[in-house]
């Protein structure tokens, strides 16, 4: 029945898209040569998310990028805030091959921009194309472009074509094309007509619509699943792809201590005198951090990074993702000068950036099944989310809490702050999980209490064992 | 304790021995209830003369602007003077006008004497002057005991249900000691602390707020204030003994100064074992505000409190709790009150001394001409969102398309800057309108938004 369903819902496109293949007149001769080497360049990835009780099954989409096997899925494809032990059993498949895939190893998530890598088996290299083989193409406004686009399991990840023309270019931060049609699907590559490589599509963007349903109207956005018409350029691509992290658990990352970055809008700008560039205000600073051993204050307004003013963007949002790369793109040790506003005056200041603490995804945890909770150690993550110093945040995080089991019936929630076991404090990750261990492993214990904190409130919970 | 079924002292008090024969039982019954019943209907009928309507206007300063909502509740004349009890989600202090309708169906205005949104109670006074030259008249109720009701007695509830004035509903007392953790709130302003309520399955609807719950005999035994809505008679009103004393405290002072330690508490229920203590004592400390005089005392969640002021705690059940929220917020603001506590097995003592409870919603405003609606940051507000003064003032409305609204304020936004002046009280920024008001210029506010720093201009 959902086969049948899905069947339905792809019979439209396939019609789409060979209506395209043979409808059009200035597609040329050869474009179906061009479709089939290009198409090489594309991969299906399927993989695991185990979690405590289950796993859930992923699919999605990665690009060649050499002949080494090494392919990049993009950001939103794989989470980064878990632990990568927990992705199990990638497979790649060849569009339209079907069979049982080919084995890969994840390499793990570059920071700088949130693209995942992995390398497919050595006996499949021979069969795929790296996207730096084509020659490269600026693509220019109201350029006719074709992209591939991926169907789903249920067609073996049939590869079809898409095509549109190129309506605009905006930097948020980096150059991102967007076709006034569905252009490709997420992850796959776009050319243009001559076959040159010209970008890498990305997400979808939400479309306004409005639903009449008897007589009534409403807004609505909608955002289609397997295809978009935004694409990042081919030069912003080659120039990040090489960021392949080392390590599965990520690079060391640089961190300067800074929390709840907001942008300052162009009304603000204008009236604090600052029309002509970009500016963002900072909120928080970190006890310990790099940003307050070198005098960075709350409140303080950031106008240029390594004495380059920061741009201006549209929405003004963006300039925040431009600084935070900025900083990204550092490494641990090395110095960072910004230009800042404080009241009437201005500043400079020199920050010698740090390695960030460890982030959630390395943070250790640990299942106790009797229980039904996996507690995790605290991270700078929750020391901002409790707005408690991180240098001095002892307890431990409820991580997962298991429906139907003892802590669950205690009330016990996704992400309370356990601070006490039976009115002993926690003191460290290891005195919470040791006595929490304990429990878990004593048949003869009845019931024992937490003292939890959640959104700033305290409560008691008894939790009865069975 | 409590006389099961003892179904209202005046028509079944027949004592007569219990071996007569059938026959004259019967009949010494019935004359006796019949005259019972004349005694009661006048009592009663002047009960029903002493229930008012209330009919009120009300600022309200949501939207980004000041506006007036109206709204119909139920009261009790309790006094010769006119004093008239109602709810304070009834009348409070942002009513603009209040009329009230007599039971002789003659209108007069009354005032707001004091309001008290901890209990749920306000106390207006009608229009004597009024009364005076238009010769009004009107009959007084009398208290009840709330305390010596028992589940299964007959109580009326008189109002004005959905509008319809003098609506007499008949039921009993469900459970004379209903517990709610405090999760209701007045305009944002909390009530429940420290009492607990008599349910009723007399039908109480919106509109009889205000009005009394009343034994057969007219006696006013409770102030109709709940009824959980969808459900069938499960209606809820605050005692007759918590309203005669906040009544008489509303009658010295517009309002009733408490004592606060920021301790939050839960029932111990059956942990007695597990803490290892004695029988039938304990309150669980459950939550302790940060910064609050227990927090400096050293009190932490999940001590128990042993004894307030040397006299022994039981907490056992929720609905103990009021009662000893109560006994601490009746201490004079200032005075020091000693906690034993067991913590771990130890024996602590803490010392604090206690400060007055404030209520979390502060001083309201709106800067018409800004489309803003603000409020003083209270001290409950600046400890729970964790800030480090209360300086500021909360945006809680903001009107579409006005500067306010425009620069991209929202509701939740704390401002701490005007033109880079801190504004530390509601005044401060009152200052700032004032000269926008005359010379309407571009006014660069500092807001904070769950901790994160937003600048934003105000155009005129």
């Amino acid at each position: 029945m959902i086969i049948f369903k899905r069947l339905c819902s792809v019979v439209p496109i396939l019609c789409f898209g060979l209506a395209s293949v043979f409808g059009g007149d200035d597609l040329g001769d050869g474009i179906g040569d061009l479709f089939e080497q290009r198409a090489q360049s594309v991969v299906a990835i399927e993989y695991f998310i185990q979690s405590e009780i289950d796993r859930s099954p992923v699919d999605t989409i990665g690009l060649v990028v050499n002949e080494k096997g090494l392919i990049v899925i993009n950001e939103s494809s794989v989470p980064n805030w878990l632990p990568p032990d927990q992705f199990k059993d990638f497979k790649v498949f060849l569009p339209g091959e079907g069979g049982d895939g080919y084995g890969a190893v994840f390499l793990g998530t570059d920071h700088v921009t949130g693209w995942n890598y992995l390398r497919v088996e050595e006996k499949l290299w021979p069969h795929l194309v790296p996207i730096s083989s084509f020659e490269t193409a600026s693509p220019v406004m109201g350029q006719k472009l074709w992209g591939i686009g991926i169907l789903d399991q249920n067609f073996d990840y049939e590869a079809y074509f898409l095509d549109g023309r190129m309506a605009m270019m905006q930097k948020v931060p980096l150059k991102v094309g967007f076709s006034e049609s569905l252009l490709a699907s997420p992850g796959c590559p776009v050319f243009d007509f001559k076959g040159r490589f010209v970008g890498w599509a990305g997400n979808p963007v939400t479309r306004e619509r409005i639903l009449l349903s008897e007589g009534r109207q409403s807004r609505v956005g909608f955002r289609p699943i397997r295809e978009s018409g935004a694409f990042l350029y081919a030069d912003e691509f080659f120039q990040n792809i090489n960021r392949v992290p080392s390590n599965p658990a990520g690079d060391p990352r640089p961190w300067i201590g800074i929390a709840g970055m907001q942008p300052i809008d162009r009304k603000v700008a204008k009236f604090i005198g600052l029309s002509e560039q970009g500016a963002v205000v900072v909120s928080t600073i970190l006890e310990g951090s790099p940003a307050e051993a070198s005098n960075l204050k709350s409140r303080d307004i950031i106008v240029a990074v390594d004495g380059e003013n920061l741009p201006k963007f549209r929405p003004d949002s963006i300039v925040q993702s431009y600084f935070e790369r900025q900083v990204l793109l550092k490494k641990p040790g090395e110095m960072l000068t910004l230009d800042v506003v404080r009241g009437e005056n201005q500043k400079h200041i020199e920050i010698a950036v740090g390695e960030h603490p460890k982030p959630l995804k390395k943070a250790r945890r640990k299942y106790l099944e009797n229980l039904g909770l996996t507690v995790r150690e605290f991270v700078v993550y929750d020391a901002i989310r409790n707005r408690v110093p991180h240098t001095d945040a002892p307890g431990v995080i409820a991580q997962f809490v298991k429906p139907n089991s003892p802590v669950h019936a205690a009330g016990l929630q996704l992400m309370d702050w356990i601070k006490e076991i039976d009115g002993n404090a926690v003191t460290s990750y290891e005195t919470g999980l040791d006595q929490l261990s304990a429990i878990e492993n004593d048949d003869s214990r009845k019931e024992f209490v937490l003292l939890i904190d959640r959104n700033n409130q305290t409560s008691v919970l008894r939790v009865k064992l069975h | 304790m409590l006389n099961k079924f003892n179904r209202g002292s005046t028509t079944h008090k027949v004592s007569f021995p219990l071996m007569r024969p059938l026959v004259t039982s019967l009949l010494v019954g019935l004359i006796f209830s019949a005259q019972s019943i004349e005694a009661k209907s006048r009592a009663f009928d002047k009960l029903l003369d002493a229930v008012v309507r209330i009919d009120v206007s009300e600022a309200t300063f949501a939207g980004g602007s000041k506006r007036t909502i109206r709204g119909i509740g139920s009261g009790v004349i309790m006094t010769k003077e006119g004093h008239i009890l109602t709810n304070a989600h009834v009348v409070s202090p942002k009513a603009e006008e209040i009329s009230i309708t007599l039971a002789n169906l003659e209108r007069v205005n009354a005032r707001l004497l004091g309001w008290d949104h901890w209990t749920d109670l306000a106390l207006l006074q009608i229009d004597l002057e009024a009364v005076a030259k238009r010769k009004l008249k009107f009959s007084v109720a009398r208290f009840g005991d709330s305390c010596r009701l028992s589940p299964g007695q007959t109580v009326y509830a008189v109002g004005t249900p959905n509008g319809l004035s003098r609506t007499v509903t008949k039921g009993i007392i469900s459970n004379n000691n209903r517990y709610f953790e405090a999760s209701s709130q007045i305009h944002g302003h909390e009530t429940g602390y420290f009492n607990t309520w008599l349910q009723t399955d007399a039908a109480i609807n919106p509109g009889n707020s205000g009005g009394p719950l009343v034994t057969e005999e007219g006696r006013v035994i409770g102030i109709n204030t709940r009824g959980y809505l969808g459900a069938n008679n499960l209606g809820f009103a605050v005692p007759s003994t918590t309203a005669q004393s906040v009544m008489a405290a509303l009658l010295e002072k517009d309002e009733i100064v408490r004592s606060y330690i920021g301790l939050k508490f839960s029932p111990l229920r059956d942990l007695e074992d597990f803490y290892n203590l004695e029988i039938n004592t304990g309150m669980l400390i459950s939550g302790v505000d940060p910064g609050s005089p227990a927090d400096k005392a050293g009190l932490r969640p999940g001590d128990i409190v042993l004894a307030l002021n040397g006299e022994k705690v039981d907490g056992r059940f929720p609905e103990q709790l009021p009662p000893l929220q109560n006994k601490i917020a009746q201490l004079p603001v200032g005075s020091s009150i000693s906690l034993k506590v067991k913590r771990n097995g130890d024996i602590v003592k803490a010392e604090a001394q206690t400060e007055r409870l404030e209520s979390r919603v502060g001083e309201q405003w709106a800067f018409e001409d800004w489309g803003l609606s603000v409020q003083r940051v209270s001290r409950a507000i600046a400890r729970e969102q964790k800030l480090p003064t209360d300086d500021g003032v909360l945006v809680i409305g903001t009107q579409t398309a006005f500067p306010a609204d425009e620069a991209g304020l929202r509701r939740g936004d704390i401002i701490l800057l005007a033109n880079r002046e801190p504004i530390q009280t509601l005044d401060q920024l009152k200052e700032i309108y004032k000269g926008y008001q005359a010379d309407p210029k571009e006014v660069l506010l500092e807001a904070q938004r769950f901790h994160q720093v937003s600048f934003y201009v105000l155009k005129p």
